[in-house]
């Protein structure tokens, strides 16, 4: 009798769960997903679908300030936007990404406050958001602890140091890998106002604009990211990546053109 | 009645038998390696809850003047443990106990040591108890769980004695480094033991959060100059041979120099992650969870040098 009545209930339970949700259950089971589905998608139709987003996360990692993410669109034509998102963080968005004359992929690392949902979204021009996602296991503190720049003080002498180099991917466009000193502070901690880069261009050398993206809170400190760029998009004449921070900074640097190969995973 | 009776013979047997549990989380058995010299061998998988923290090779030797500890395991239950099985060695008191170095598995069981024998270690490693033994314990108690309750670092005193003679012991310390920014080494010249530290691993893959690469195989030449019969590991079992301090270097040498090429090969970190591992290091305990764990330590600190800086400050 007992038994029947919770079992009643669960059914009660799922069916309100369900007319209650507007789309698709979570695969990922987290709590936090409608919250994030109205934040980061507002009204806009949502499928998820990981055969055309693929998203590279390790499913557990021992430093929540330094989570690598790699995000690849494959199959869903033109690609206008990418944004990646951690659930559960207290702010959720790390990056929008605009691929422009980039391949929709992108590399880096993000922070993640405690163990969570990380998702990947991608906007395509029939105004559908693709989700897909992972649950990835961490310690908490990654958003609410200090940067180790900041605890060290050196980003103070080091702020805005640029450090990149470009690659051939054989037969293919040129692949951009970019290091910044930031301390991408989140505001999340007491005393400690926000402090990141928000905004940062690739221009080929001739000023065309090829990539651009808005980094958020959960951006990793010392910003590392990886673009690879179409051959439409690339230049023998080298690149210029421009950027500023919330406190209104600025900065540029020359990129040289790419010299070598892009080196192969498998003959490491 | 009866029933209630037997009842309650159950209650009181499965009672026992849990508050046995309790009193031995951990199960060390001292393994004698020379005269006068025992070790406990770990688990040679990562700290999860099922080991409580024991992945690590601890140690003693008994002297005539009593015993000397080289290090401590990862929680008080453990100290207490290893405390324990030392006096079902002998009654002889604790005279020393010699932390290698500074990470938690092989510290934080010295609170059970404490007010019986000074507990030492080098500078680099008192300093980084010191200043982060909270934030060390309390990243292992989130790994392994209660176990660890009641835990607390125990900050050792600063030691740079480079030999001494305890009960008849011929004791040389090395201090190296390169596995930490402190590693000591202790020899027994009497029994030819040599107690490496994390220095030296064997059939297990080595742990790099904390390496400086070309110290670490300066630390290796050291070793193997050391005429020792027996070497204890900090993780692994027990070689019989002298090959264990080669196979350490063979694969500090292939990740320096594979994940270097992968940087300045142009490659991501989540590239980097799916680089095959060779044939010879594929036995290694738990390799593939460690080669993640060095990749996602090692590349942002080699991409900080490697990549070249093209503008802002210098």
């Amino acid at each position: 009798m007992r038994t029947r009545s919770l079992c009643l209930l669960t059914v009660v339970g799922l069916l309100a769960g369900t007319s209650l949700s507007a789309g698709e259950p979570d695969p990922l089971g987290s709590v936090n997903w409608e919250g994030v589905r109205d934040y980061a998608f507002g009204t806009a139709p949502v499928v998820f679908d990981d055969k055309h987003v693929i998203l590279d996360v390790p499913r557990k990692v021992e430093d929540g300030g330094q989570v690598p993410v790699a995000v690849r669109v494959i199959g869903l034509g033109d690609v206008r936007e990418i944004v990646v998102l951690a659930d559960l963080n207290p702010a959720p968005r790390a990056v929008t990404f605009h691929p422009l004359l980039a391949e929709p992929r992108l590399a880096m690392r993000i922070k993640v406050n405690e163990a969570t949902a990380v998702r990947a979204a991608t906007l395509t021009s029939d105004g559908v958001w693709h989700v897909s996602g992972a649950n990835v296991d961490a310690p908490g503190g990654g958003c609410t602890t200090a940067s180790a720049s900041q605890s060290a003080q050196s980003w103070k002498t080091q702020l805005n140091r640029v450090q990149a180099q470009v690659w051939h991917r054989i037969d293919n466009g040129d692949r951009l890998r970019l290091r910044i000193i930031h301390p991408m502070n989140t505001g999340f901690v007491t005393n400690i106002p926000a402090f990141f880069i928000d905004h940062l261009v690739v221009k080929t050398a001739e000023g065309r604009i090829v990539a651009e993206m808005a980094p958020a809170e959960p951006m990793a400190e010392n910003p590392t990211i990886t673009v690879d760029l179409t051959k439409a998009g690339s230049s023998a004449q080298g690149y210029v990546v421009e950027w500023s921070d919330t406190d209104g900074n600025q900065g540029s640097a020359k990129i040289a053109p790419a010299r070598q190969t892009l080196a192969a995973e498998g003959r490491l | 009645m009866r029933l209630a009776a037997s009842l309650l013979a159950v209650v009181l047997m499965l009672t026992a038998s849990v508050c046995a549990a309790a009193e031995s989380t951990y199960h060390l058995h001292p393994q004698a390696v020379a005269k006068d010299t025992y070790v406990f061998i770990g688990d040679t998988n990562f700290f999860n809850p099922a080991n409580g923290g024991n992945i690590v090779n601890t140690g003693f030797i008994v002297t005539d003047a009593g015993v000397v500890v080289i290090d401590t395991g990862p929680s008080l239950r453990y100290g207490q443990e290893m405390r324990r099985a030392i006096a079902e060695v002998t009654d002889r008191k604790v005279v020393k106990v010699v932390i290698t170095h500074s990470h938690p598995d092989h510290f934080l069981g010295s609170q059970a040591f404490v007010g019986e024998a000074p507990v030492v270690s080098g500078a680099a490693t008192v300093a980084m108890i010191r200043d982060h033994g909270q934030e060390l314990a309390g990243n292992l108690y989130t790994l392994v769980g209660d176990v660890m309750r009641g835990t607390e670092p125990v900050v050792p005193e600063v030691f740079d004695t480079p030999a001494e003679t305890i009960g008849g012991h011929d004791l040389h310390y090395y201090f190296l480094s390169g596995h930490t920014d402190s590693d000591v080494a202790v020899f027994d010249r009497t029994t030819g033991v040599l107690f490496t530290g994390d220095l030296v691993f064997f059939r297990r893959a080595l742990t790099v959060p904390n390496a400086n690469i070309p110290r670490w195989l300066d630390s290796l030449k050291v070793i193997e100059g050391i005429p020792y019969r027996h070497l204890v590991p900090g993780h692994g079992p027990v070689p019989s041979g002298r090959q264990a301090p080669a196979e350490t270097r063979a694969y500090l040498l292939w990740i320096d120099k594979t994940l270097r090429a992968a940087v300045a090969g142009g490659l991501d970190i989540t590239e980097i992650y799916r680089i095959k591992i060779p044939e010879r290091f594929r036995s290694l305990a738990i390799v593939g969870e460690e080669f993640q764990r060095s990749v996602g330590q090692m590349v942002p600190r080699i991409e900080s040098t490697a990549l070249p800086v093209v503008g802002g400050a210098p």
